[in-house]
């Protein structure tokens, strides 16, 4: 039997396929007729991308900010990128520093709620090892792609924070370009605060008080600040960033609350 | 007012903004994978809640939709689909997938309650959406509220009918009934809203 497209039974037929509730035998035939009608094809994938509406209309929950480090942390197991397989044996482990359990600052508390994720870098880093060698030796030159993100365009990055606030969104994202040498940040959403008050920017390594790294008032391009005066070495044992609130031009230790906060990934 | 009080970017990313850094992080561009994150998490972690409330499990599925993201970005063809339909539908398979392979099918009726109760979708939702996302969202408010029921259950736990009729204890051909009007009547005023 032939289904003539653009009929009541072919539209039946292409809503319940895309539904997903076609199922079995006739999901089968279905499918046969499919293979052969470009235009049948076409009727069920108008109604895929109705239908897909429905996901979209699904409403946004933030998740909990520590799962972007736990992605991030998977990404060099996920797929090897080109430049990265020959020196994949000296990717950075994560550092195992005894934690001050008898702090009560926010900072000592942020330390505590890393333990989970750092066993995880932990692990992926072991097993990114095994995994660079098989991949080194598959060819994964990307084809070229004519657009670029041009927020993100010729940033070579080997460290990486997204700072979010109590509900998880990520606001400010914290990056070290590897390219200029330089500490960065980018906004991605506006960040609230006082005209007579400032935005300061703070590196935290366990069991130790935090440094600054500088202040969010001037930016270098509208939404960015670069950080001119921190080195590398500066977030060596960095492991969380956080921007607190401050009098203006900033503080010797934060005094103000803690707006937004992330783990720093090392990629 | 400093410039740090202006908003550098719109809170909702443009289709070309998701585009772009999609196409980015298909080059292994992690900066722009990681400002697609901050522009979808939300998103997509809703879509999953929406077809498993349990906030663990979904976090773990989220964490396997990004991986995925990530290794497929490079199968993206902005000629054939918007990204954020693109990105959801990842969002939606990969959960039926996660929730098939774990077995997790005791929780369904709780999950069902999620998905007949979730909200309809408010002014940020419809604001977020596409075009077409919008048009079917008014046309779901011209349906009854149980054929657009089942119309979600279906699509969101990927249902057959005999399972739909289980889980709504009711007789399979009320069930079918349901689901056909209900396809016919968005199908007949989608038509007339594009």
């Amino acid at each position: 039997m032939k289904i003539r497209p653009q009929t009541e039974l072919s539209q039946k037929l292409a809503a319940e396929y895309a539904l997903g509730t076609l199922r079995g035998g006739a999901r089968r035939r279905f499918e046969q007729h499919l293979q052969a009608d470009a235009a049948l094809r076409a009727e069920v994938s108008q109604w895929q991308s109705r239908l897909q509406g429905l996901l979209e209309l699904a409403p946004a929950v933030p998740p909990p900010a520590d799962l972007w480090p736990k992605i991030a942390a998977r990404l060099d197991v996920a797929k090897a990128p080109p430049v990265a397989t020959s020196n994949a044996s000296n990717q950075p482990s994560p550092r195992h520093t005894p934690r001050n359990t008898h702090g009560t600052h926010w900072f000592d508390k942020l330390w505590q709620a890393l333990d989970l994720w750092r066993g995880l870098a932990l692990a992926g880093a072991a097993a990114s090892l095994v995994l660079a060698v098989l991949l080194a030796q598959q060819s994964s030159a990307p084809t070229g792609q004519p657009k670029v993100d041009t927020m993100t365009a010729g940033i070579a990055a080997s460290q990486i924070a997204l700072l979010s606030g109590e509900d998880g969104t990520p606001k400010v994202m914290v990056y070290w370009d590897d390219k200029a040498q330089q500490l960065r940040a980018k906004k991605l959403q506006a960040v609230d605060k006082q005209a007579n008050q400032s935005l300061q920017l703070w590196a935290i390594e366990p069991g130790q008080a935090p440094r600054s790294m500088g202040l969010l008032d001037s930016e270098s391009q509208p939404g960015q600040v670069a950080f001119s005066g921190v080195t590398l070495a500066a977030l060596d044992k960095a492991q969380v960033m956080a921007i607190s609130v401050e009098p203006i031009g900033g503080s010797a230790q934060p005094t103000g609350p803690v707006i937004l906060k992330g783990a720093l990934v090392r990629l | 007012m400093s410039d740090i009080d202006k908003p550098p970017l719109s809170a909702t990313p443009s289709s070309e903004q998701l585009k772009a850094a999609l196409l980015s992080s298909a080059q292994g561009d992690k900066v722009a994978f990681a400002r697609l994150y901050s522009a979808i998490s939300s998103k997509l972690f809703g879509v999953i809640l929406r077809i498993h409330n349990n906030r663990s499990v979904a976090e773990e599925i989220l964490q396997e939709v990004f991986i995925n993201i990530w290794n497929h970005a490079a199968d993206y063809d902005p000629s054939r689909a918007e990204p954020m339909a693109w990105l959801c539908t990842i969002a939606r398979n990969r959960t039926l997938d996660f929730l098939r392979r774990a077995q997790i099918t005791d929780e369904l009726t709780e999950d069902m309650e999620a998905v007949i109760e979730s909200p309809d979708a408010g002014p940020a939702e419809l604001y977020l959406a596409g075009q077409n996302a919008r048009a079917l969202s008014q046309c779901l408010g011209q349906l009854e509220s149980r054929q657009r029921e089942a119309i979600n259950l279906a699509y969101f736990s990927d249902l057959s009918h005999g399972e739909l009729a289980e889980r709504l204890t009711l007789p399979l051909g009320t069930v079918k009934t349901w689901i056909r009007r209900g396809l016919d009547k968005l199908r007949t005023c989608l038509g007339r809203s594009l």
